[in-house]
């Protein structure tokens, strides 16, 4: 493992260009490389944190979450060399308009697609929002695992305060350790979003996703789905 | 420790997944999926569908087309109550209310005959008004289904008030051939429920064995009953025997008790059988005792006493106190016969129900204190005295019972 974090450091400055660095901030960066050799695009992350949820995804086929080409570790730093997703963020499309009702749940069911595949991992995305999900033609995916972890019951509570205002559990603010539910809260923000461009303690979506919004999004845990596959049955 | 990249060649480090040089894959990867669930919405839809086929069921159950199959007897119910339904071929059985599931017969196998199957219905223990029971069947079949070769003839069932209080009834035509048949009654009613009874009729076929005057000697009394007593080791109990007398005088009682035969007097025109004294019969097994052309002449006493069933064709009866008796158990069929000079001619003193009585047709009854006496005998099928001669009687007819009797072709002279 410590051999191969140096040599994608060292290779990705050989054979690869950045095309543009899409964020940079304390924790590190994120770019967009292309390889040189077959013009092959690649999103690089490179923070101080925890990678495990990359390392345990190398082996992962899913159609709604990017595919981990290579994840390394040292010293405290990742470096995570991950599949491009060609397309929109859901951030963008939600600047042009609304989503009907079933073009939502459709989303949300995907979503809950790739967030199954975490939560069997043991981890917990902990922050999905708008920006987080992109659309590849009739598929969306989501990506940017910086802030996941690996979730562990004994673990009163969470030991970083990680995710978006606003999408974030009550929980990842340190009432409590976060754990799938978590997800499932910010999953019925974004579903409220979709439908009416507002968190849901400012207006909630009507009808029966209305209902499943207010579910996701209840302050205790207990309350919520328990998980993606009760969301995804409500759905 | 290092590898080679699979596509390039390239030096990878141990455990590399990437080659980033060519940017291929080292691994495998797993497609993953959710698992199908059976989610709670579609177990509901289930649950949904079996709570409504469950009502469906609840509200089409009691009114969908039901079948009551039974033996010779079955329960049925409708919306109008529970009825019993029972076949026999007996119209006693009927009014007792007692299913016949078997009757078997005995019959010679060149001989037809015909009997009824019957069918009642009781409600609340009582017999049903026919007539309301079959407003409710939109149609009733009698299928004979034979077990073996043979088979029966049937009629169309119907009401028939001859033989009231049963619903329906239909004639069975059989001969000795026809073996064992299952009757099956199939009504269907108009309600769509099906009824169905089913009782076996079997007939045992008669073998005859003759003797005459030229294979055993039968010139008295006594030889006639060695005869009798031969045949008991010798012939089979099922084996119907036909005896043929010659022209001599009996003297003496006979009784045929141990196993019925028939007695066939001499008809060539050289002569008379004649029995002077008295016949007692007491069995009809295998078949009924059948005497023909005997000529019984007595000095009071009786001619025939008969607590089997036999029947005499063309005999007659002089001398006697009482020519010829029906007692408990027993019927004569009589035909062609005549009574002459008698106390009592014929006399009915019975308890036992025979449904089947021949009647009094074209006989003699003439001379005698009393034709015909009627002093017990069950039943109401009427008796035709069609052909019949009264001439010279005290009384023709003593009928204090007041059984039915039909006159309207006897003579009185």
């Amino acid at each position: 493992m410590g051999a191969i974090y140096p040599y994608l450091l060292s290779s990705i400055e050989t054979d690869y260009e950045t095309v543009k660095t899409i964020k940079n901030s304390e924790r590190g960066c994120v770019s967009l490389l292309q390889n040189k050799q077959n013009g092959t695009r690649f999103i690089f992350r490179h923070y101080r944190g925890n990678g495990e949820v990359y390392r345990k995804l190398l082996g992962i086929s899913c159609p709604n979450l990017p595919q981990i080409m290579e994840a390394a570790e040292q010293d405290g730093m990742v470096a995570v060399l991950e599949e491009y997703i060609q397309g929109d963020s859901l951030a963008y499309l939600l600047e042009g308009a609304l989503f009907t009702p079933a073009e939502a749940r459709t989303i949300i069911l995907q979503l809950c697609n790739a967030l199954w595949v975490l939560h069997q991992l043991g981890a917990v995305h902990r922050d999905i929002k708008p920006e987080n999900v992109m659309i590849r033609g009739s598929e969306a995916v989501l990506i940017d695992f910086d802030a996941s972890r690996i979730f562990k019951s004994e673990s009163s509570s969470d030991t970083q305060i990680l995710g978006t205002t606003g999408y974030a559990a009550p929980e990842q603010y340190g009432i409590s350790q976060t754990d799938e539910r978590a997800d499932i809260y910010s999953l019925g923000v974004l579903l409220n979003i979709m439908l009416t461009g507002k968190h849901p303690s400012k207006e909630l979506a009507n009808g029966k996703l209305g209902h499943i919004v207010q579910k996701c999004t209840m302050v205790n845990p207990k309350k919520r789905y328990k998980s993606v596959l009760y969301l995804m049955e409500a759905l | 420790m290092s590898k080679k990249c699979e596509n390039c060649g390239a030096e990878l480090p141990e455990g590399a997944s990437f080659c980033p040089h060519c940017a291929q894959s080292q691994i495998e990867k797993q497609e993953v999926k959710p698992p199908r669930l059976w989610r709670k919405k579609t177990l509901y839809g289930l649950l949904g569908a079996l709570v409504l086929i469950v009502a469906a069921l609840a509200v089409f159950l009691p009114h969908r087309p039901k079948t009551f199959e039974g033996g010779a007897s079955v329960t049925y119910t409708d919306k109008d109550g529970t009825y019993e339904l029972l076949v026999s071929t007996f119209s006693d059985d009927i009014e007792n209310k007692q299913p016949e599931e078997k009757r078997t017969i005995s019959f010679p196998v060149d001989e037809s005959s015909c009997l009824p199957a019957l069918l009642g219905v009781f409600q609340d223990g009582e017999l049903v008004n026919p007539e309301s029971f079959l407003a409710k069947v939109e149609r009733c079949t009698l299928e004979a289904i034979p077990n073996e070769n043979g088979a029966l003839e049937i009629s169309e069932p119907r009401y028939d008030e001859m033989f009231a209080p049963s619903v329906l009834e239909a004639d069975v035509f059989y001969t000795g051939a026809s073996g064992t048949n299952a009757l099956v009654w199939t009504l269907t009613m108009k309600n769509g429920d099906t009824i169905r009874l089913k009782h076996i009729f079997e007939v045992l076929p008669l073998v005859h064995q003759a003797y005459t005057a030229e294979e055993a000697c039968l010139d008295t009394m006594e030889d006639l009953k060695a005869l009798l007593d031969r045949i008991d080791g010798e012939v089979p109990a099922d084996t119907v025997v036909d005896i043929y007398l010659p022209p001599v005088t009996y003297t003496g009682d006979l009784l045929i008790s141990s196993r019925a035969v028939n007695l066939y007097g001499c008809s060539d025109g050289s002569g008379r059988t004649v029995i002077e004294g008295s016949l007692t019969v007491s069995t009809h097994a295998p078949d009924n005792v059948k005497l023909y052309d005997l000529d019984f002449v007595g000095n009071g006493g009786s001619g025939l006493t008969a607590t089997a069933s036999a029947v005499i064709w063309n005999c007659s009866f002089t001398g006697y106190d009482i020519g010829a008796a029906v007692k408990d158990g027993g019927m004569i069929g009589v035909e062609a016969c005549t009574f002459r000079n008698n106390g009592i001619a014929f006399s009915y003193d019975t308890l036992s129900y025979y449904s089947f009585k021949t009647g009094f047709p074209d006989c003699t009854i003439e001379g005698n204190d009393i034709g015909v006496q009627f002093v017990n005998l069950p039943g109401a099928t009427p008796l035709d005295f069609g052909g019949t001669v009264f001439s010279g009687n005290g009384i023709d007819i003593d009928n204090p019972i007041q059984y039915p009797i039909d006159l309207s072709n006897a003579i009185f002279e």
